[in-house]
């Protein structure tokens, strides 16, 4: 695994579709070739402690990683990535007394999978619950291992498909972790971050997205 | 006299002098000076004038350049004797000292017996015909025996001190344990590979050496002296000892790349290089001269599946493998066999180049990709990168 970028893409319609071709389109020009699909989901519990304090539990999936599951607690001030096998998932159903989660909120990005030279790009709509809520796109360099390295590379090679929606400035994520070897839970959290601000509504496809966060 | 004249100057007068007007061509030795000078009126008539002075001068430069001729010829035959005669001159000390080596072996052998017969003496006592006792007999006795030995260890020193070693070290690794093959109907492999051995150094060494001789300008006298001929480089024989101190001295070098010496096939060295945080690369030597790089990304594993190092499994990753076809065109055109140490640093010093691989753009477009690739080029003097399509 090399490092991996994500990055909004902007949508003014609202439905993902013509934008969503419109980048296939683009990356096929490109030369690419098309191998299979994707999907990262993410569901997220609920508990209150006994001091009011709010934590949350995210448990994700990655296609990449089909074995693992990740659950990540996120307390307010810190963040705690637990990457475990795919049986973790039987034992969610006995800690529901502690964690309450949320149907309606579960969200997930599905899509298509490219690779062009030591690049592969995914393309994926963000759905929750159905609902169509934001196009996410994930660039991974495979060679390179150290974000630090790699940036200003990676960031010229999503210009040339994306345009100017991709800022000049390193993503927030990446800013504290720049020359630590990236992992896939860096991947994940990743993930988690952007599923955060796309259900919080602050990058709305539509608008110039990337506020604050990204 | 004229004729003689005539024939005299044949010789020269192929370089510049007609033979026509050699002929006509006055003598100021005459007394007729009268004559001479009509003479003289005629040549500068009828022809286009050759100045006698001129053609006096033309002379001499035409001797001058027939006394080089033999220099000439002499120097390259010998050159050519030298190289004819080395060879008996290596093979004379050989055969000799084989005769040296079975000498002196005896005289070891009596030697040991001389000690074993002095000890076994001390052991169990003087023997006589005439049976006496005392010790002042074995005093005599033992005396006697160390000034044999004493005589015996001067000879074998004596003798060890004509030994010459081999002049070429001929490093055989686990072939060479064939010698000791102790079938009495012995084959003659081990001889024979060491003459094959031997004779390939020698090809080598003898082509480095005409190689200078022969692109040095003759004409020079610097091509004569004796004090600029470098000695003889070994490049495959190398004792490993060379190889290893090269390594540590381009380890020293560079901070962040870090060379591991390793010989898992024998006598030649393998080196695992790591480049910072960029790459990882595999330098497989023969001798002291490199003969293949691989070059694969940071996670990619330096061992194959029984934990030897791996030669030869390329990267998955595009960029490696052009940045791995670069690395071996790049120690072909460092390769010179005269001077190993200098082609090999001036290697590792292009290796190290690639530490900005991801992070460089390149110096003519101005870009970190092209063809979604990186500048995996870097050229040979400057070290700037290039991108495969933009090189120079």
């Amino acid at each position: 695994m090399g490092v991996t970028v994500l990055q909004i893409f902007p949508d003014s319609s609202r439905s993902g579709c013509l934008e969503t071709e419109k980048l296939h389109k683009r990356i096929m020009h490109l030369d690419a070739v098309q191998c299979g699909m994707f999907t990262v989901d993410c569901d997220t519990c609920y508990t209150v402690t006994q001091t009011g304090n709010n934590r949350k539990l995210h448990i994700v999936h990655n296609s990449e990683t089909p074995t693992t599951t990740y659950a990540i607690l996120d307390t307010g001030t810190k963040q705690i990535t637990l990457s475990a096998d795919y049986l973790f998932d039987l034992l969610l159903p006995r800690l529901d007394f502690m964690y309450q989660s949320k149907k309606n909120l579960k969200i997930e990005s599905k899509g298509a999978k490219y690779e062009i030279g030591d690049f592969v790009v995914k393309i994926g709509t963000v759905t929750m619950s159905g609902h169509y809520k934001a196009i996410l796109v994930e660039v991974e360099y495979l060679p390179c291992h150290t974000p630090a390295l790699c940036w200003s590379l990676m960031r010229e090679f999503m210009q040339s498909f994306m345009g100017s929606c991709v800022k000049p400035t390193l993503p927030s994520y990446l800013q504290n972790r720049l020359h630590d070897i990236h992992t896939p839970q860096d991947t994940v959290q990743q993930y988690v971050e952007k599923f955060n601000e796309i259900r919080e509504g602050t990058t709305f496809a539509g608008t110039q997205t990337t506020g604050s966060g990204s | 006299m004229c004729e003689e004249k005539v024939n005299r100057k044949d010789m020269t007068g192929r370089y510049f002098i007609d033979t026509r007007e050699v002929k006509q061509r006055p003598k100021f030795n005459d007394i007729n000076s009268e004559k001479n000078m009509i003479k003289l009126n005629k040549v500068s008539q009828g022809k286009p004038s050759i100045q006698y002075t001129r053609c006096r001068y033309e002379e001499r430069r035409a001797k001058a350049a027939f006394k080089c001729v033999p220099v000439l010829v002499f120097t390259v035959a010998r050159n050519v004797l030298k190289f004819s005669r080395a060879p008996s001159r290596m093979a004379a000390p050989e055969g000799s000292s084989v005769e040296v080596l079975t000498v002196s072996l005896n005289t070891l052998r009596s030697l040991r017996s001389t000690v074993t017969q002095f000890l076994k003496t001390l052991a169990e006592g003087p023997k006589y015909e005439n049976n006496q006792d005392g010790e002042g007999d074995l005093l005599e006795v033992t005396t006697k025996a160390m000034g044999e030995i004493r005589n015996k260890l001067r000879e074998l020193e004596t003798q060890m001190a004509g030994l010459t070693p081999s002049s070429v070290p001929v490093n055989l690794g686990n072939t060479g344990l064939l010698s000791l093959d102790p079938s009495p109907d012995k084959l003659p492999q081990y001889y024979q590979l060491l003459d094959c051995y031997t004779y390939m150094e020698k090809v080598h060494s003898y082509s480095t050496t005409l190689h200078s001789v022969l692109s040095a300008n003759n004409l020079k006298r610097s091509a004569l002296s004796a004090k600029r001929r470098r000695p003889i480089q070994l490049n495959h024989n190398v004792p490993q000892q060379q190889v290893d101190m090269l390594i540590q001295g381009i380890n020293q070098m560079f901070q962040d790349m870090n060379l591991t010496l390793s010989r898992p096939f024998g006598n030649n060295a393998v080196v695992q290089v790591a480049l910072g945080r960029v790459l990882k690369a595999v330098v497989t030597f023969k001798g002291i001269l490199i003969e293949w790089v691989v070059v694969r990304a940071h996670n990619e594993s330096l061992l194959d599946e029984d934990g030897k190092v791996d030669l030869y499994t390329p990267s998955q990753y595009k960029v490696f493998q052009k940045v791995t076809d670069n690395a071996n065109a790049a120690m072909l055109n460092f390769c010179s066999p005269g001077f190993s140490d200098l082609s090999v640093r001036s290697f590792f010093t292009w290796l190290h180049s690639f530490v900005s691989l991801f992070t460089d753009v390149c110096k003519k477009c101005n870009y970190h990709l092209h063809n979604h690739m990186p500048p995996t080029w870097r050229e040979f003097r400057t070290l700037d990168p290039f991108h495969e399509e933009c090189k120079p």
